[in-house]
């Protein structure tokens, strides 16, 4: 992992308090961090408090960064970590891989197009164990083992949830006409 | 790759189109200027509590140091007699206790404490004069002394032997 020494200065002065570092650290990483709290939270001002709360933690925690990783991709961490923690509060629970929903067929044509408000507004309205799943492979790049081990699941739990959190997402396309209005 | 996955991937920076408020640092910066303060109080703190502690150490050996002052004690290799007088200092001492020990009555006890307190005292401004002469007058003194421990001796005789009487005449009544 190959650190620029610009970010290592920034980061040891941060350690330092220095609140311009502070500062710069933030405008560097805030607007990536700010829409997966959107993403992952979707209310707008509980996505703001995730998003201030992760940055008092990133700065608490910076002292303890090993430059295993990014500064972005721990930076990262911490967020979706506090994502999830609030999800969790307000109660998300993840169905075991056993359990199927019936879930409408969504056959795929490779005539569909997609539109990018369209998918976001659809990924919005996801139940939220879905919503983060889905998120967390497909926006924030996470594969399942990675997933399996940020929420304590089962790598095949990751996977079984992943494809229903996708089959909703394209039935909530459909119904919304969205895809049927292209297809056409 | 699915196609939706596709087009996300292809499209994934139009996806992070929001951005925060300003007040989002604004508020970041009040709750770290809060917790800076907090941590020069908590190093304030640090400070007078290590300040206290020096001063109570530097007490503590000063009063160690002025009590080994007070109570030096004697170097017996000075002189022959007083090389003598070491063991007879630890018979006397031995007597005293095994006959301090016999006492039953507390407020007896309390009285004799008070004496023997005093010739204590006594005892100490001997060996300090010792020292202080350095050792020149020590024949005096060891006879001094050795009154000293005799004293103690008679007295916690003669309070035993009102005890034993006491003791003999309620056997006697008891009887």
């Amino acid at each position: 992992m190959v650190i620029s020494l610009d970010d290592k200065n920034l980061i040891n002065d941060c350690i330092a308090g220095k609140r311009d570092a502070q500062y710069q650290l933030y405008k560097k990483y805030s607007k990536a961090m700010f829409n997966i709290c959107l993403r992952m939270v979707t209310d707008q001002s509980e996505a703001e408090d995730v998003l201030q709360n992760s940055f008092i933690d990133v700065f608490a925690k910076l002292k303890y960064f090993r430059f295993e990783s990014t500064p972005g991709a721990w930076i990262k961490r911490i967020v979706v970590n506090n994502c999830i923690n609030y999800l969790r509060k307000s109660k998300v629970e993840f169905q075991s891989a056993d359990y199927i929903p019936e879930v409408a067929d969504t056959s795929e044509s490779d005539d569909v197009n997609f539109n990018i408000d369209i998918v976001k507004k659809a990924i919005n309205v996801l139940p939220d164990g879905y919503r983060m799943i889905f998120c967390l492979y497909t926006m924030e790049g996470y594969d399942h083992g990675e997933i399996a081990e940020i929420l304590n699941i089962s790598e095949s739990t990751s996977k079984s949830q992943y494809s229903r959190a996708r089959s909703k997402l394209y039935e909530i396309l459909k119904s919304n006409g969205s895809i049927d209005l292209i297809y056409q | 790759m699915e196609k939706l996955e596709k087009f996300i991937k292809e499209n994934r920076p139009s996806f992070d189109d929001k951005t925060p408020d300003r007040s989002i640092w604004i508020g970041i910066e009040q709750k770290l200027d809060k917790q800076d303060s907090n941590k020069i109080i908590q190093l304030r703190w640090f400070k007078v509590a290590a300040g206290v502690i020096l001063i109570l150490c530097c007490g503590i050996l000063i009063g160690l140091n002025l009590n080994n002052f007070g109570s030096r004690t004697l170097n017996y290799a000075a002189n022959p007699e007083l090389l003598k007088y070491k063991d007879a200092e630890s018979y006397y001492a031995l007597q005293v206790n095994l006959k301090y020990n016999e006492l039953k009555d507390t407020t007896v006890k309390a009285n004799v404490d008070e004496d023997l307190k005093q010739l204590d005292i006594i005892y100490q401004q001997l060996k300090d004069e010792m020292i202080r002469s350095n050792y020149t007058n020590s024949e005096i003194l060891i006879d001094a002394m050795i009154k000293n421990h005799k004293t103690k001796i008679e007295i916690l005789e003669s309070i035993l032997n009102k005890q034993n009487q006491n003791e003999n005449e309620n056997e006697s009544i008891s009887l």
